[in-house]
């Protein structure tokens, strides 16, 4: 068992937890908000007496439920045109939940994504970051960028493809498997 | 061995598609059903939402740029001959960048100019956010109840109470109704305490800013307030007044009290994120706000209010006055 304050190790997991809720949403001020309010119910229970054996698989559920409980005020206000499909929902948490993937694959994940990073080309990085630095919407980059958003989407998806392959071949590279 | 390969680029076309919000709905089912059959489907997924997850967290934290990169004016790209840089684009919300501070502020000095020298006799809106500012800034000590109202939580509506108590120069230190925890700054440092845990404390507030946001329970209650990542300062009536000018269209309206004004303020369109109503009283003397009433809709409310003007020493925002004797950690790195 892990003796770090919870708020600790729920931070550590940020990037996964991030993850997940934006798969969810696709909206990452939403995101933001769900993963503080699930830190904030975290450090709640953080005065209980419960021994908590795995954090992780503690703490996921603690976000599914925030994100669900997010995704029907959401839909309740009917501000965005099209939900993500019922469907899809119940399969990208059931996923999350259940993933187990060994802890140091995911750090070993996030070391390799930061060197794959500081390996994009100087205008790949810059169209990386007006997109998650500023959570700018493919409209608003395209203006910046004198393009259409339909053009810039399809290079980002290009940049992300490129950024998971260059992740997917140091792993593989440092596994000695390839 | 070129169909295992055909089928696992169907697969991550329609995982990047989820993610670049692109798919249709039909599309949706059919990567449900693939994530719901296919270990290697739900592995790529999950690998590529750690990742989208990792993106989101270094750019929050601006580490997506290269150090010292210049952004350029123009950059070309070899491969998306469409794609050209023409001018920097702005990192932080427009409505922060120095430049728009700078043009809101000799706009709003133009309006007040303008203002005054048309109808020199009238009270406008503008002036009295002008003097509710100026007061706002004094280095007075004011003590607000700060009540938020919230019809749709888990378990209900709910009603949650602080007590902030500010002064200019950093200075300011947020009760919880129940005691449950108390937060401040000295000026210096700043500091988090829940009831008998250890004082967190920090010099830095740029890098810990995230952290004590995550730590402090009924963080939307401080939101609106804790309204920059840059300047500690915000939580106060200043930061309020400041966002009310910068993101809101403003009008006076009339009051029963004629030692108070009355503003409503709606929120420009465009702009998302805050209450879309704030409605604020200001005394029509002094320029303090006695009352600011915050409306996110759906019967989110949050009200400020004024509730003493007390006397207070510089020690009395240290921790050691709110949290004595406790261990004290220092918070010193971001994640």
């Amino acid at each position: 068992m892990d003796d770090r304050p919870l708020i600790q190790q729920y931070l550590q997991f940020r990037s996964e937890f991030m993850g997940y809720l934006y798969a969810m949403t696709r909206d990452v001020e939403l995101s933001e908000e769900v993963y503080q309010n699930a830190a904030v119910v975290v450090m709640e229970q953080s005065q209980k007496a419960e021994t908590i054996r795995n954090f992780r698989a503690w703490a996921k559920e603690f976000v599914r439920r925030q994100a669900l409980h997010a995704m029907r005020a959401r839909a309740v206000s009917a501000k965005h045109a099209r939900a993500i499909s019922p469907e899809l929902l119940d399969a990208v948490s059931d996923a999350f939940v259940q993933d187990d993937s060994d802890d140091t694959v995911v750090r070993d994940e996030a070391r390799a994504l930061k060197r794959c990073l500081d390996d994009l080309p100087e205008e790949k990085r810059e169209l990386v970051a007006m997109r998650y630095e500023g959570s700018s919407s493919f409209d608003e980059i395209s203006e910046h960028v004198g393009s259409t958003p339909a053009a810039v989407q399809r290079a980002l998806s290009r940049v992300r493809r490129m950024l998971h392959g260059c992740v997917q071949q140091r792993m593989r590279l440092a596994e000695g498997t390839s | 061995m070129s169909d295992i390969t055909d089928d696992q680029n169907d697969i991550e076309d329609l995982v990047a598609g989820h993610f670049d919000g692109t798919l249709t709905e039909e599309q949706e089912k059919e990567l449900a059903t693939e994530l719901d059959g296919s270990a290697v489907a739900k592995q790529l997924f999950l690998s590529y939402m750690r990742m989208e997850g990792r993106l989101h967290s270094l750019g929050r934290d601006g580490f997506l740029r290269e150090p010292n990169a210049e952004i350029q004016e123009s950059i070309s790209r070899p491969d998306d001959s469409a794609l050209a840089l023409q001018r920097p684009l702005v990192e932080r919300p427009l409505w922060r960048s120095p430049v728009w501070t700078a043009s809101m502020f000799l706009s709003v000095c133009a309006v007040v100019t303008l203002t005054w020298v048309l109808w020199p006799a009238s009270v406008s809106a503008s002036s009295v956010l002008e003097s509710a500012q100026q007061a706002a800034a004094e280095m007075v000590d004011r003590t607000y109840r700060l009540v938020t109202s919230h019809p749709d939580t888990e378990n209900g509506p709910a009603t949650r109470e602080l007590t902030i108590t500010v002064r200019g120069g950093g200075r300011f230190v947020v009760q919880a109704e129940n005691g449950a925890y108390v937060m401040g700054s000295d000026g210096v440092d700043f500091w988090m305490a829940r009831r008998n845990g250890p004082v967190f404390t920090t010099g830095d507030f740029r890098t810990l800013a995230p952290e004590l946001r995550r730590q402090i329970p009924n963080r939307r209650l401080l939101e609106d307030v804790l309204a920059s990542s840059d300047e500690p300062l915000l939580l106060d009536m200043s930061g309020l007044l400041l966002l009310i000018e910068h993101r809101y269209d403003i009008r006076l309206v009339d009051s029963p009290n004629p030692a108070e004004h009355n503003v409503h303020a709606t929120r420009r369109s465009g702009i998302r994120g805050g209450a879309s109503v704030i409605d604020f009283q200001v005394n029509a003397e002094s320029g303090v706000v006695h009352k600011a009433e915050l409306d996110f809709g759906g019967s989110r409310q949050r009200t400020w209010e004024l509730i003493d003007t007390p006397t207070l020493s510089d020690k009395w925002y240290r921790h050691s006055q709110h949290a004595p004797g406790r261990l004290v950690e220092r918070l010193d790195t971001a994640e």
